[in-house]
């Protein structure tokens, strides 16, 4: 595998917000990307920090099966078509054995910064000190992202709370914001309510169709699947006593 | 050491050596075994070196590690999803096995994938089940406390060496029907009402109905290239309700499966490049049945037959694989 992939390859964040539409193959590969789609479009991950998760998550199983195929569909066309002068220092940077650059610690393209310059440095040293575990560079990586996520939810999540006092004093208060809000990484809520918003607004835009909202039809799935619950559970209870005590 | 059946006085000696290993059976068989380094799930049917077959009697092993090897055993309920990735290595799997039908099987469905840690090394595993024709509870075992659960997941955590690395694979003998409309549901969750068909509004019950949909074909939605699977429980016409084995998730957009025709075959041709050398492999229960197995063999798959696949979140009706690769070859 001779590809350049280095983290300031623009196909990092193209494939992230979807510009990109590569049918991947490595099932790792398709799942994370996946997931950083999702959380990107709910807004629980900054864009910077997914490109620098996944990068850091693809170099790690670069050698699994189908890995070396995705990372051609994804950089080789692109790679074809623009000129090498378009990352010029890239090649000055080390090269990771399966084709990945270890960026130095001078970013040539503004739109993704990696968040810890002190991280991309221990790993160029790793690649020169041969003899450090590949994957203990990765894992500090890992960790330092997410640290790095935690603040940066933490300010758009105070960032969001300002914006709504403003609003608010403005008397334009966001429709239901409390529904939405800029969730940490960590939280565990999935985007059945929250995404709802988004949702209506993407598919409103996208779809030529039809508009539905999409968040007042999700409350009323969930007041019906409540109501059909206790029926289900009653038609249960009722089968089970007939049962008991007239074995049918 | 050959992944298959084997017998319980067997599977003694395997637990007093102290390797870690992955076992599945029947829970009046499991009950018997002492403690020690390993994890279980009940299931009375698997696909053994020979063919596919239901089995009470003997206990299909997995070896997951050395006894040298490190790693964690940890149970946990519902409330223990979001952190059961807390104990995992930096480098290395967790291999988990699931109650089917109880409150940690639904939470980790439907939170899984919201996990932060849930990519950085593969998750495998498998939901535990019961003889269909039984009013046995699927439970999991935890060998080291020598317990069975209803309400508990079991995991293991194990470290590899930098060198090598796990990686998780899926066979899905199903692929979306082009013709289909595109579904999406306005919830994530085991049960649906209403959705969307087209961008209508449309019962889904009617909708299976009125279109003759068959029940035993999941319906697919699309991961960037993998097709996941959600398989059909039960539809209800009196409640107009379906029921699924695993979640549908909203701003998913899921279409109908093409027919599959023969199991067999097509599970052989999408094995075929799988190779021999696996860590854990399990089918689901639904192709077992549907595509009649019992007494079929499939080349290089062998495994429990379980009501649930895991790779990474909840699968249905796929074949999930797990496997080493050494970084050096």
């Amino acid at each position: 595998m001779n590809g350049n992939y280095s983290i300031n390859r623009p196909e990092w964040r193209q494939l992230l917000n979807g510009e990109l539409n590569v049918n991947l193959k490595n099932f790792f590969f398709q799942m994370k990307v996946t997931q950083l789609r999702e959380m990107i479009k709910d807004n629980r991950i900054p864009m910077e920090v997914a490109v620098e998760e996944l990068y850091t998550l693809t170099q790690k199983f670069s050698k699994a099966k189908y890995m070396d195929e995705d990372l051609k569909a994804i950089f080789e066309p692109a790679q074809s078509s623009s000129s090498s002068a378009s990352h010029p220092t890239e090649t000055k940077n080390s090269h990771h054995p399966m084709g990945f650059v270890i960026p130095g610690q001078k970013k040539e393209t503004p739109q993704i910064t990696p968040v810890d310059p002190a991280a991309s440095h221990s790993q160029t040293d790793k690649s020169i000190n041969k003899e450090k575990p590949e994957h203990e560079d990765i894992n500090a990586k890992i960790a330092k992202i997410r640290e790095e996520t935690e603040r940066q939810l933490r300010m758009l999540e105070q960032k969001r709370l300002e914006l709504e006092q403003k609003l608010a004093r403005e008397g334009l208060a966001p429709q239901q914001s409390t529904d939405k809000p800029v969730s940490g990484i960590s939280s565990k809520k999935g985007p059945s309510a929250t995404s709802g918003a988004t949702l209506k607004n993407t598919a409103s835009q996208r779809s030529p169709k039809k508009t539905v909202n999409r968040q007042a039809l999700a409350e009323k799935e969930r007041q019906a699947l409540l109501r059909k619950k206790r029926l289900a559970e009653q038609k249960k209870k009722k089968k089970s006593f007939w049962k008991r005590f007239f074995g049918w | 050491m050959e992944h298959k059946l084997y017998a319980v006085d067997d599977v003694v000696k395997m637990i007093e050596k102290g390797d870690l290993l992955a076992l599945a059976g029947d829970e009046r068989i499991l009950s018997r075994l002492p403690k020690g380094n390993w994890i279980a799930g009940t299931i009375p049917y698997f696909m053994d070196k020979d063919r596919g077959k239901f089995d009470t009697e003997h206990i299909f092993v997995n070896k997951l590690a050395d006894a040298s090897d490190s790693f964690r055993i940890r149970s946990f309920n519902e409330t223990g999803v979001e952190n059961f990735l807390d104990d995992a290595f930096d480098n290395g799997f967790s291999f988990i096995i699931i109650p089917a039908f109880s409150q940690v099987h639904k939470e980790y469905a439907l939170k899984a994938n919201y996990l932060p840690r849930l990519y950085d090394n593969p998750v495998v595993g498998w939901v535990s089940g019961v003889d269909l024709n039984s009013t046995d509870t699927p439970k999991t075992f935890n060998g080291n406390e020598g317990k069975a659960h209803e309400d508990h997941a079991v995991v293991v955590h194990v470290q590899l060496p930098p060198e090598k690395i796990a990686q998780v694979e899926i066979v899905n003998i199903f692929s979306p029907d082009e013709n289909s409309p595109e579904i999406e549901f306005f919830t994530d969750s085991f049960e649906v009402i209403n959705c969307l068909i087209d961008g209508e509004e449309k019962n889904f019950a009617q909708f299976l109905k009125e279109n003759n949909v068959d029940t035993k074909l999941p319906i697919i939605a699309d991961y960037t290239g993998a097709h996941i699977n959600v398989s059909i429980r039960e539809v209800d016409d009196e409640l107009e309700m379906v029921s699924f084995y695993a979640p549908v998730f909203a701003g998913k957009t899921y279409r109908l499966s093409k027919p599959v025709g023969n199991y067999v075959k097509k599970f052989e041709v999408q094995t075929l490049n799988l190779g021999d050398e696996d860590t854990f492999t399990c089918n689901c229960v639904l192709n077992y049945l549907y595509g009649e197995l019992e007494n079929k063999k499939i080349p290089h798959v062998t495994g429990p037959v379980t009501f649930g696949e895991i790779a990474y979140k909840l699968l249905n009706q796929t074949l999930v694989r797990l496997s080493i690769v050494d970084l050096n070859q």
